[in-house]
């Protein structure tokens, strides 16, 4: 029995002892993971992902710092609106000074070059600003009249309208509003940031805090330091602090914006994660588990939303703003001070730091107190939240017997959609966002485009890929801790994850199939290609969808998901945007590329994902898949012709412009010998010989039919070999110069055939150049990547004819589309030259005498 | 034997564990042989070997972490042995673990549920997936949720059930394809008497059916009255394997626990 009372930790104690145990606990889990990478690996594998940290840091500093220019473009936007209420127009500066010269001479000598000047003004204004140039050139004309008769000034300079954010306070309505109304924008960005998108809210009762409340610690200190964890781990509130700096450097010294960032960016960007954080536990505390889900993706997309508006906001700053300022000028009227007090600003004018600094602060410590006192109220109604009583009874109607088919997986994915309100609000909002953000990315690209259909297509396409993208992983961490329930059939992980994405890409393509019927009946025209849209989303789409299927992840029995690894998604998106960027510009050949990517990828991510499955629950047992995988190939690739560019620019930059063919054939040339000395190295660590990428030999046991398959023959044999490939390699060069002949016979390509050449022959020492390149280096290094290893894995992976077709179109995919049938075919010969023959030399020599016979 | 014989320091010499009787080793339809399991460093299982006769009911006893859900896990299929092997029927745990499958009932320790899906329509869901006739199956099990109690909150989302009622559904779904095996892992843990109750009899019928039940659990009692064999685990190894029987009549002891408790007697921690 003790005698002296005991009480619990205080409430600085307790948030600093969390915060403690929080930072051990991320740690532990990097921990782990470097263990189970090595596991996996051997201890041979780098790990990147503190790189990927360093990238998102960056890149969330940089959405800050655009966001504070963003402010202040706003203000000066503002103050030029309010301005032009008054009946004046702001003008540049030249232009001024050609309409005061004007008053002085007679205007019948200068009306024609004052015209011009007008016209040109008028389109300036239009393209920065928006508005018809003929309205505004009319309304130039009056100015400078009314200059004349009546000596008003009607024209001003941009300087003298729009001072910036040091005259904040003597501005107009509009602008003060346009500045706060950014400001809140940004603090609403940064509000529902939160810890990203994923949450595993099936639980309905958080074990973590039950058990943390039943100590005796104060329930603030347990919020406090549950607040502010998403800062540690979200590297949008790194950025944060960028934000204030650059908004106080456009009103103080430099020195003094720095010690901002500081003293003001901290204390506020805190605050606006723990008020994001409170609204999430509160939607956690008071919702059900099959609402909460969707309260909370709504604020997670509000969060990415608002970031991306201020992304693509910067790029059309001044129309938007001055659309806003249109929008908005009724609320003008009334008071908005955020920003004048968030600067310092005082009434007449002049800003000072401290009160700046102070007012921040302060608003700050009302934040968090706000926030963790929303907590705790919370929490006292019963960590169960009120909802008990709400959200328990009946399970809503039973969905029959109806059946969806043969596929029994397909009405629980149903039930699971409907049910879960948060699939719906995060697979329609979602993908409308980053759709439309992708259009509105693409705008540029897309007014080169003729015909709308294009855009009605494309954005369809665009939906549909995002709609995967978002509900793919959602459908499978709807699994859960439930997946045991799946390991209890006798029927694989893996046919059941394929059934999945059948399915998502049965809803995905219904979806852009609506659309594309809408498209037709506007379009009757352009039906067929229509058509073809549709049936190249087909296959996009079904590629698209295996490939989200394998990020799958199994949670943890404390309720913590496994976090998916950003490379995996990435690569998931590979593909995405080339096909769309195609159908959107009508360029087939983009589209088809973008295709045959994805589907490549997607069989590199199930070659991996294959070896992964099996130990899902298992990590310790997981193995890499045995090298050269389709990724190490696809990865050489992508660096042989990244790297062949990089060098080819330096040797240009070197050389000089007019060496453009010597300066290719070094940059390929080089690239070549690296990446294969690099790849034969890489796989040699990795225990795969030089010898074992040339050659195939014939499984073991098998009857050895062909005979030159066989072991016997040696010299001669080989010989044989690679005449047989020097004729096959005459035969194909031959036909490729047959089919460029037709080609120049037909009516428009034949044009783009012959400007082709005629460049071709132009350029000094080309010829020369691409005949070294093409005869020396080229067949070598391409035979070794594309045959040796992307071809040998895809044959493993997918097998037989598919193998063959694929990985001639994957080659066919790195050449200009005008040569693809020759190229396909080129790489389909070598393909099954080197699966029949055991050896690559025949290829080689193939492709070496194919392009000695084209480039003669 | 009286309490103030059981020693603290491990009297009895585990290697003295019984081996199986000649006949059965042919009827066993679970064998297990020198399986090791390892988590990185961390070594989960060191040697173990067992078989589990056909048709009876075979009680799996260790303290807690001696590695008794490892060892259902890797007759699921979900882990894979670091070494040894594992067959039900003849058939590898890890490699054929699809047919496997079809073969065992499982009940994990802790069962989740999909929070969209009433319980039942978790049963139609898993009767489809095994490839049964949904309607046929769930006329056959109604009577068996009649008796579990659980017809009032069929139709209620399963992730809102009490722990009791998880462990209820979860047997169902276990026994829903009538398998030849069924592995449970703790399956009374947590409930009340006559639901643990309700249990032992269904285990009892399925196995009078000629299903072989193994199933671990810390009830000793219940373990005497329900199991014919009996398999202790103590930090991974196998300390004492065969029919109750034999276990006392070589370990000289009336009680199970007694044996149970001298095989996995630990010295004291200082």
């Amino acid at each position: 029995m003790k005698s002296e009372a005991r009480t619990g930790p205080g409430f600085w104690r307790t948030v600093w002892l969390l915060l403690r145990s929080a930072r051990k606990r991320a740690a532990g889990r990097r921990n782990r993971q470097q263990q189970l990478l090595g596991n996996r690996s051997g201890g041979r594998a780098t790990n990147w992902s503190g790189f990927g940290f360093v990238a998102a840091v960056f890149f969330m500093a940089l959405i800050n710092g655009a966001a504070a220019y963003f402010v202040s473009v706003a203000v000066e936007n503002g103050q030029r609106f309010d301005v032009e209420r008054q009946g004046k127009i702001v003008v540049s500066q030249n232009f001024l000074e050609v309409a005061q010269q004007a008053l002085q001479t007679s205007p019948a000598l200068t009306n024609r070059y004052l015209d011009l000047q007008v016209s040109t003004e008028a389109s300036r204004i239009a393209e920065k600003y928006g508005g018809k140039p003929a309205d505004i050139a009319a309304r130039l004309r009056e100015a400078v009249l009314t200059m004349q008769k009546t000596g008003a000034q009607a024209l001003v300079t941009r300087e003298e309208a729009s001072p910036g954010l040091t005259a904040l306070a003597k501005s107009g309505g509009v602008a003060t509003m346009l500045g706060s109304v950014a400001l809140l924008w940004w603090a609403l960005m940064l509000v529902f940031q939160g810890e990203g998108l994923e949450l595993d809210l099936q639980r309905r009762r958080h074990p973590m805090w039950e058990w943390l409340f039943s100590h005796p610690v104060p329930a603030g200190g347990v919020f406090l330091a549950e607040m502010l964890s998403p800062v540690a781990a979200n590297p949008m509130y790194w950025g944060g602090p960028l934000f204030v700096i650059v908004l106080y450097w456009f009103v103080y010294d430099p020195g003094l914006a720095l010690l901002a960032g500081v003293v003001v960016g901290i204390p506020v960007t805190v605050a606006a994660a723990c008020l994001g954080k409170a609204l999430e536990i509160g939607v956690i505390l008071r919702f059900s588990p099959r609402t909460r889900g969707a309260m909370i993706g709504l604020m997670g997309w509000l969060g990415y939303a608002s970031m991306m508006l201020f992304l693509l906001g910067l790029f059309v700053v001044d129309k938007l703003t001055g659309a806003l300022a249109k929008i908005l000028t009724p609320f003008a009227l009334l008071p908005w001070p955020w920003l004048r007090l968030f600067l310092g600003g005082k009434a007449d004018g002049t800003f000072s730091f401290t009160a700046g600094v102070l007012t921040c602060e302060w608003a700050a410590a009302v934040t968090i107190a706000a926030a963790v006192w929303l907590g705790v109220w919370g929490a006292r109604q019963g960590l169960s939240g009120t909802f008990a009583a709400v959200d328990a009874g009946p399970a809503p109607s039973r969905i029959g017997e109806t059946r969806f088919g043969r596929e029994p997986l397909y009405r629980k994915e149903f039930l699971w959609f409907i049910r879960d309100r948060s699939a719906i609000v995060q697979t329609i909002l979602i993908p409308l966002t980053v759709a439309s953000v992708q259009v509105f990315n693409l705008r540029g690209v897309l007014s080169q485009a003729q015909g709308a259909w294009n855009y009605l297509c494309g954005t369809a396409i665009l939906f549909g890929t995002y709609f995967l993208w978002v509900l793919g992983p959602k459908s499978l961490s709807s699994e859960g801790s439930a997946l045991w329930i799946a390991l209890t059939w006798p029927r694989g992980l893996e046919s059941l994850l394929k059934a999945k994405a059948w399915l998502w890409s049965l809803i995905s393509s219904g979806i852009v199939a609506l659309v594309l019927i809408y498209a037709a009946f506007q379009f009757p025209a352009e039906i067929w290609k229509i058509t073809l849209v549709g049936v190249g989303w087909f296959f996009f789409g079904r590629s698209m969808a295996e490939k989200t299927v394998t990020l799958v992840t199994v949670t943890s029995p404390s309720g913590e998901p496994e976090k998916i690894p950003w490379g995996r998604r990435a690569a998931a998106q590979l593909g995405m945007l080339t096909f769309s960027i195609g159908v959107l510009t009508q360029q087939w050949n983009i589209a088809v590329v973008g295709i045959v990517y994805s589907y490549v990828t997607a069989a590199a991510m199930w070659e991996g994902f294959r070896a992964r499955l099996p130990y899902l629950y298992d990590p310790w047992s997981e193995k890499l898949p045995p090298p050269p995988t389709l990724l190490h190939a696809m990865v050489a690739i992508s660096i042989l012709v990244e790297g062949g560019a990089v060098i080819t620019g330096i040797a240009m930059a070197v050389f000089g412009r007019d060496n453009l063919a010597v300066a290719q054939a070094i940059g390929y040339a080089v690239s070549a010998v690296a990446v294969s000395i690099g790849v034969a190295h890489f796989l040699d660590k990795r225990g795969v010989g030089l010898h074992e990428v040339w050659e195939w030999p014939a499984k073991a046991g098998t009857q050895t039919r062909h005979w030159w398959r066989g072991e016997e023959g040696g010299f001669a044999k080989l010989l044989l070999l690679l005449c047989a490939g020097a004729a096959a390699g005459l035969a194909l060069g031959l036909f490729a110069r047959g089919y460029s002949a037709i080609l120049e016979q037909l009516p428009g390509i034949g044009e783009t055939v012959r400007q082709g050449k005629a460049e071709f022959l132009k350029v000094p020492n080309l010829k020369i150049s691409y005949a070294v390149m093409a005869v020396v280096f080229a067949p070598f290094a391409e035979e070794y990547l594309f045959r040796g290893l992307l071809f040998r894995a895809l044959d493993r992976e997918w097998g037989g004819w598919r193998a063959i077709l694929g990985s001639a179109a994957f080659f066919a995919s790195y050449h200009p589309p005008l040569a693809w049938l020759p190229v396909a075919m080129l790489g389909a010969t070598n393909a099954w030259l080197f699966k029949k023959s055991g050896r690559l030399a025949p290829a080689v020599i193939l492709h070496m005498v194919y392009n000695a016979v084209v480039l003669r | 034997m009286s309490e103030s014989q059981l020693p603290c320091g491990g009297a009895l010499d585990p290697s003295m564990a019984v081996t199986e009787t000649a006949s059965q080793p042919s009827a066993a339809i679970v064998r297990i042989d020198g399986v090791k399991k390892s988590f990185g460093y961390k070594v989960a299982l060191k040697n173990v070997s067992f078989a589990v006769p056909s048709g009876q009911i075979c009680g799996l006893l260790g303290p807690n972490g001696a590695g008794k859900t490892t060892l259902f896990r890797l007759l699921m299929g979900i882990l894979k042995a670091t070494e040894g092997n594992l067959t039900i029927d003849g058939r590898d745990a890890f490699d054929d673990r699809m047919e496997v499958k079809r073969l065992i009932g499982f009940l994990p320790d802790e069962p989740v549920f999909y929070s969209y899906l009433s319980g039942h329509e978790v049963l139609e869901l898993s009767a489809a997936m095994h490839g049964l006739d949904v309607a046929a199956t769930m006329k056959r099990i109604a009577p068996l949720i009649a008796k579990l109690r659980l017809l009032q909150d069929i139709n209620n989302y399963a992730e809102d059930y009490s722990r009791g009622m998880k462990k209820k559904l979860g047997l169902l779904l276990a026994m829903l394809h009538e398998p030849k095996l069924l592995v449970l892992d703790e399956p009374t843990n947590g409930l009340d008497v006559e639901s643990t109750h309700l249990f032992y009899d269904l285990i009892f019928e399925t196995a009078e059916q000629g299903t072989t039940v193994l199933f671990s659990t810390h009830l000793m009692d219940h373990v005497t009255k329900l199991c014919s064999h009996a398999v202790i685990i103590n930090e991974g190894t196998v300390v004492a394997k065969g029919s109750l029987e034999e276990l006392r009549s070589t370990f000289g002891l009336a009680s199970l626990e007694e044996i149970f408790l001298q095989l996995t007697a630990r010295p004291p921690q200082t």
